[in-house]
């Protein structure tokens, strides 16, 4: 029995009742037996936020609760009930609150009055082992649905702020990879001057995939009669030693050659492209003898015959 | 003489992208016609097939788990199937966005619409969904970007090779300009 800060002992006091009383109260008219307490978080929007309500301290959650509405009246209740129990629950240190409430959904199901003593006295066990911070509560952030968010000092702890926070840490986060992602980003301050650059880039990358895409076309319309003036037999044997004899002599049938095996190869020399994964200094052997090598960069793109 | 060359990473979304668009540029090549000066029109039909091809493609090889990817591969089936759904789609989609403005988005930038038409099926989405999908839209618009240029360069060497033949000691320089 350590002795605590009247701080913790009183909100932890509340707190880990709260929790499977809470929990016993919705069991009931649910009647639901098993299940992970992931399905309950889901149904009731309500636990949730008396959960985040619990992290802090318990005076203020219940004077808030009261001025709520028909839910808030529930929890009242569950709160007034509570604070019965909590002047026998003295000593828990707030590090195994996140155990104890654990323990608590879990012993839920079977949903007796005992069980409320069971997980105390596990509580009065835990609180020998640690006597931890009350910042270290929010650090075994369990897999669920719910985010456990702690109020600092003058910070509003009712659960719509609650959870409006921890929306806003939520998109501060995201919007701190965006800036990794966009080039230049790292730099700008402000939520909207960040959404501005981001949304330049995007709309430049699509700029940059129609303008590609527009000379992939024009390309491709040089490319067409050559392909079309020839069978298919001999597109299917692209041979480079033949283009590369041929070269020097007759100009405008390689012309129609090279593309029909450029056409054929491009898979693999493609594929190559990315093996050697150079997105800018790419160097592609076309084939051996004609040894054509490409520096793509990321506006031009050199190429050495 | 070319030897096949096995992609490092069979499974990434690059690779499944490059080999997907370049099977529909092969398509598309052999589905044109034989005109040989093509008019304006037939111009920009392809140029305009090729970039879908291009965003269908891409929209493919990322799958079906991200909500942009089903956004735009929802967009190219409806345009091209059916016209008629796709006006009423459209009228629909109107009254929908306008029906399910985010009710909660305290930051009231306009940014944030713009956010909303730039990535496809941002409307009526969460904004922190919004910003997740805007992340992984990014970097696949890159990929894109860069793949077409090295497929773009591919075929455009093709044609250099066979232009230019031999006697072409130095580098080519093939600028990809993309004006802003």
């Amino acid at each position: 029995m350590d002795p605590p800060l009247t701080n913790e002992a009183s909100f932890t006091a509340g707190f880990n009742p709260a929790s499977y009383s809470l929990v016993e109260l919705l069991s009931f008219p649910m009647g639901s037996g098993g299940g992970g307490l992931g399905l309950r978080m889901g149904s009731f929007g309500g636990t949730g936020e008396v959960f985040r309500v619990g992290d802090a301290s318990v005076e203020e959650s219940t004077v808030t609760d009261q001025s709520g509405g028909g839910v808030g009246k529930r929890r009242m209740d569950i709160g007034n009930f509570h604070e019965d129990e909590s002047s026998k629950l003295v000593s828990t240190s707030s590090a195994n609150s996140d155990l104890n409430e654990r323990n608590g959904k879990r012993m839920k199901p079977s949903g007796s009055i005992d069980e409320n003593g069971g997980s105390k006295t596990e509580a009065e066990a835990n609180s020998g082992t640690s006597n931890k911070g009350a910042e270290e509560k929010s650090k075994p952030e369990p897999p669920k649905d719910y985010i456990h968010v702690r109020a600092r000092r003058g910070q509003a702890t009712d659960s719509h702020s609650l959870a409006e926070r921890a929306r806003r840490e939520k998109i501060s986060e995201r919007m701190k990879i965006l800036q990794d992602l966009v080039p230049g980003c790292n730099k700008v301050i402000g939520k909207a001057l960040v959404l501005d650059e981001i949304i330049n880039y995007i709309q430049s990358l699509q700029r940059q995939v129609e303008f590609l895409s527009m000379k992939l076309e024009a390309v491709n319309t040089r490319l067409n009669p050559t392909i079309e003036g020839f069978p298919s037999k001999e597109l299917a044997a692209p041979s480079f030693d033949a283009t590369g004899m041929i070269f020097g002599l007759q100009a405008p049938r390689e012309y129609t050659q090279g593309p029909q095996v450029e056409w054929l190869d491009m898979q693999i020399i493609v594929a190559s492209v990315y093996k050697r994964s150079l997105e800018f200094g790419v160097s592609i052997d076309l084939s051996v003898d004609l040894n054509v090598s490409f520096l793509v960069g990321p506006n031009r793109i050199y190429c050495t015959l | 003489m070319t030897t096949q060359i096995i992609p490092s990473n069979p499974d990434s979304i690059k690779t499944r992208f490059t080999y997907s668009f370049v099977r529909a540029l092969k398509k598309l090549n052999k589905s044109r016609g034989a005109s040989v000066s093509p008019s304006m029109k037939e111009t920009y039909r392809r140029y305009h097939m090729i970039r879908v091809a291009s965003y269908a493609s891409m929209a493919s090889a990322v799958g079906s788990k991200r909500a942009w990817s089903r956004a735009v591969l929802w967009k190219i089936r409806n345009r091209t199937s059916h016209r008629a759904l796709k006006k009423k789609s459209r009228i629909h989609a109107l009254t929908r966005t306008k029906v399910r403005e985010n009710p909660r988005s305290d930051l009231n930038f306009h940014q944030e619409n713009d956010l909303r038409k730039l990535v496809p099926g941002g409307e009526g989405m969460d904004f922190c969904r919004l910003l997740n999908e805007t992340a992984h839209y990014i970097k696949c618009l890159r990929t894109q970007a860069t793949t077409i240029v090295v497929v773009w360069a591919v075929v455009v060497v093709g044609v250099i090779v066979g232009r230019i033949g031999d006697g072409c000691g130095g580098w080519v320089e093939m600028s990809v300009t993309c004006d802003k």
